[in-house]
């Protein structure tokens, strides 16, 4: 393990084993935009030794306020595509799968089996509950971070733990954004802290470290600069929990 | 009398003009939506897309009786990335 992680390796509790564990880890981050740029940037810093970056969309000039990740030079090219090529110059031991694609019923049955972790970064409801849905019930962790306007919002499911993101909203069909995201607008910098929270989080369940944010959600609101959580009970009637066998650990 | 202290995240906030505030008499979910939205028809749009949790699992707004002291959180929907 090179000296690339001497300041993981310096951290109280981490040791060479958790730096194995990332490295051995294979991370799915669906959707490289404003929260995908910190996301990717901090798990292929920190070694995570496979990243598949799912995107269907190309960059354009209105992506360039927030998706940090991404220059003037890279406008009309696939985001999946240029991420990919980031973060592997910020890593080059590592390896990382660009998807120009869209999470859906036909992608997902090709998605690898080996998969340990899956972060959500995308931009649509439809999108979280099919994700979420799918990772739950193949046993994957699942970290997911959510942006609109000045608030931004963070929460890790574990396959048979914790209140997930239908828990939270309800129902698929009976859920709307507010306001919508695209006429929202969305304040830059909260992508960076959502998304950095996202990071810590996927890397603490790859690791073992730390509390995970399960059966919490963190909220950020930068607006006033609160930042709170708050403590989530799984819905009894929630659908994407009907199969987890849950604990209720909040 | 019981009384229900409801906190109001993102969106919510903005439109309510305050992070919290709590409500006596509060009998069920639907009463507090109810009386909230005769402030402004803009926080009944608003309230009519958000999800509410009582003391942190998510409750329909119904009649069901709230518990004295619960905490509401009033969470506008978003899935920006």
């Amino acid at each position: 393990m090179a000296s690339r992680y001497q300041r993981h390796l310096s951290l109280p509790g981490f040791t060479p084993r958790h730096q194995e564990r990332l490295d051995a880890a294979h991370v799915l981050v669906v959707g490289a935009g404003g929260l995908g740029a910190p996301v990717l940037t901090y798990l292929a810093g920190a070694g995570v030794g496979e990243l598949t970056v799912m995107d269907d969309d190309q960059i354009d000039e209105t992506n360039l306020q927030r998706q940090v990740l991404f220059t003037v030079a890279d406008i009309g090219r696939p985001k999946a595509v240029v991420a990919a090529e980031r973060v592997q110059a910020l890593n080059p031991d590592i390896t990382v799968h660009p998807l120009t694609t869209r999470f859906s019923p036909t992608t997902q049955s090709q998605m690898s089996d080996d998969l340990n972790l899956v972060v959500d970064c995308s931009d649509n409801l439809p999108t979280r509950y099919l994700l979420e849905s799918w990772a739950l019930n193949a046993d994957v962790p699942y970290v997911w971070a959510a942006i609109g306007q000045y608030a931004g919002r963070c929460s890790v499911v574990l396959p048979h733990v914790g209140a997930c993101f239908e828990c939270v909203y309800g129902p698929a069909e009976r859920v709307a954004e507010w306001p919508n995201g695209a006429q929202g607008g969305v304040f830059g910098p909260v992508c960076g802290v959502v998304g950095a929270l996202a990071a810590a989080e996927a890397i603490k369940v790859l690791t073992g470290l730390g509390q995970p944010l399960v059966g919490r959600m963190a909220m950020v609101d930068a607006w006033s600069g609160d930042l709170t959580q708050i403590v989530i009970h799984p819905d009894p009637y929630c659908r994407t929990c009907q199969d987890r066998h849950l604990t209720d650990l909040a | 009398m019981t009384e229900a202290h409801i906190r109001y995240f993102a969106a919510a906030r903005q439109a309510l003009r305050r992070s919290e505030e709590s409500l006596s008499g509060a009998d069920s979910l639907a009463d507090i939506v109810k009386r909230l939205s005769t402030r402004d028809p803009a926080i009944a749009r608003l309230l009519s897309h958000c999800s509410f949790l009582v003391d942190g699992t998510r409750r329909e707004p119904d009649h069901a009786p709230l518990p004295d002291g619960a905490v509401v959180d009033v969470l506008p929907p978003f899935a920006g990335g």
